[in-house]
């Protein structure tokens, strides 16, 4: 297929990437792992690509005073490595094994995976269990949003077309947190049927934090408050793991979809990623 | 303005049209015959080249990203890399994809071609729809542990079935 007429920007600096996107015509190119795709098939059809590879501040991957900040070139593999410490690193790093393969985890970005906003993309829901501070930066300055502001729809956000998603914080997990992740999918090369990504926090032996988000189970990502509160405040034993994995099941997030199957496997998922977050704990 | 991709140390000015991607821009300018198009959709693996020396989709980048950017085929594997035993005078659709991204790994890591499931786990990420995907991953599994400059031959028998086999 002929791909459509496109003209290309390759940016030196933030402001040059805020100066094309102004007119609202451009799509933003970091790692280019959907968006190439979505060019070639003409499934989107930008006026301009703006490359940012080439700007040097987009390659920040700072952790400081308990923040993770990340800028829109820090790409997925860079979280495989142990350069973040604690329970944060901890998750991320079994979050990102499940992303793609290497070829694409050599390319794609983190920031790029939040803006494109795939429904069962993983990181959108890790932004939405760690609580993540989205920064946009466009003619009128910056804001920022929580995860629940960011994302409205599948393949859909907050982010107007003249802005650029320059900064994400993540805080760090407290010490004493576990982290859990467990995913459903037909092979390896295929997106995820559902997915759990937990972190429970446990002191003196309770439950003093708990975190449960569901990756592809409603249009946006999903955090099974019910199910949180269930663990909150008791042991972290297998009766609150099955139980919590009940009340996840039961959650209302896509009516549409909710057939019995699914429920069954949010209800696995959940209960397989707390398992394997009491053993971080 | 042409870009200028540099492809196995050899410089070609290729058209800028923004919408090639760099996999055509290397089968058409640049006598690049060993990334193949097979899905074009960033599954198969079969365009796999080096890009600044990690292994990429090539169908997934667009050429003018890489001007000036060093790339690396499977043509361009020096004399004495391991892989080149794994690549024989054929290329079949994704041998030469599989041997680039075997080839990017172990760039990042050294200890990896010692890993033979390591190495099997990594090559999985490509695919191969001739049904040779076993043999294939093995050869480049065993070629890696290679000394280097060693033949194929130097491997001795392969521990499954012969790619030259009738059957079943």
């Amino acid at each position: 297929m002929k791909v459509a007429a496109m003209d290309y920007v390759a940016a030196r600096s933030p402001d040059e990437v805020l100066a094309v996107l102004a007119d609202g015509q451009a799509s933003v190119l970091a790692g280019g792992q959907s968006l190439v795709l979505e060019v070639t098939s003409r499934a989107a059809q930008p006026r301009r690509l703006v490359d940012i590879n080439r700007v040097a501040e987009f390659e920040v991957l700072d952790q400081t005073d308990g923040m993770l900040r990340v800028a829109p070139l820090v790409r997925h593999r860079v979280f495989e490595s142990d350069a973040i410490d604690g329970p944060l690193g901890d998750l991320l790093r079994v979050i990102v094994r499940h992303i793609g393969h290497p070829p694409i985890r050599a390319r794609g970005t983190m920031l790029g995976s939040l803006a494109y906003a795939h429904p069962a993309a993983e990181w959108p829901v890790a932004a939405a269990v760690l609580g993540a501070e989205l920064d946009l930066a466009g003619p009128d300055g910056r804001r920022t949003l929580t995860a629940e502001q960011f994302f409205t729809g599948p393949f859909t956000t907050a982010r107007r077309p003249e802005e650029l998603l320059v900064e994400v914080r993540l805080p760090a997990l407290p010490a004493g947190t576990g982290a859990g992740y467990a995913e459903h999918r037909r092979s390896h090369a295929k997106f995820v049927e559902g997915a759990a990504i937990v972190a429970v926090t446990v002191a003196d032996g309770l439950v003093t934090g708990a975190a449960i988000g569901l990756v592809n189970v409603g249009p946006c990502p999903v955090r099974a408050r019910a199910a949180e509160a269930a663990l909150i405040g008791g042991p972290f034993c297998d009766a609150a793991i099955i139980e919590a994995a009940r009340v996840a099941a039961e959650i209302d997030a896509d009516n549409r979809a909710m057939t019995a199957t699914r429920r069954g496997a949010i209800r696995m998922l959940t209960r397989r990623a707390l398992t394997q977050a009491r053993e971080g704990v | 303005m042409p870009v200028r991709l540099v492809v196995n140390e050899n410089n070609y000015e290729v058209d800028a049209d923004p919408r090639r991607s760099l996999l055509a821009a290397l089968r058409a300018d640049c006598e690049v015959t060993s990334a193949h198009a097979g899905c074009a959709d960033g599954t198969c693996g079969a365009c796999t080249v080096l890009v600044d020396g990690d292994a990429v989709r090539s169908c997934l980048m667009l050429a003018v990203q890489c001007d000036g950017v060093a790339v690396r085929t499977a043509e361009g594997l020096t004399a004495g890399h391991p892989l080149r035993a794994a690549l024989p005078g054929g290329h079949e659709l994704c041998r030469p994809g599989l041997v680039m991204l075997a080839a990017g790994a172990m760039r990042h890591d050294g200890d990896l071609a010692a890993d033979p499931g390591q190495m099997s786990r990594l090559l999985a990420a490509n695919l191969c729809t001739c049904a040779d995907h076993d043999q294939i991953k093995r050869s480049v599994v065993r070629a890696a542990s290679l000394p280097p400059g060693a033949s194929i031959a130097a491997i001795g028998p392969s521990d499954g079935p012969s790619p030259d086999a009738t059957g079943p």
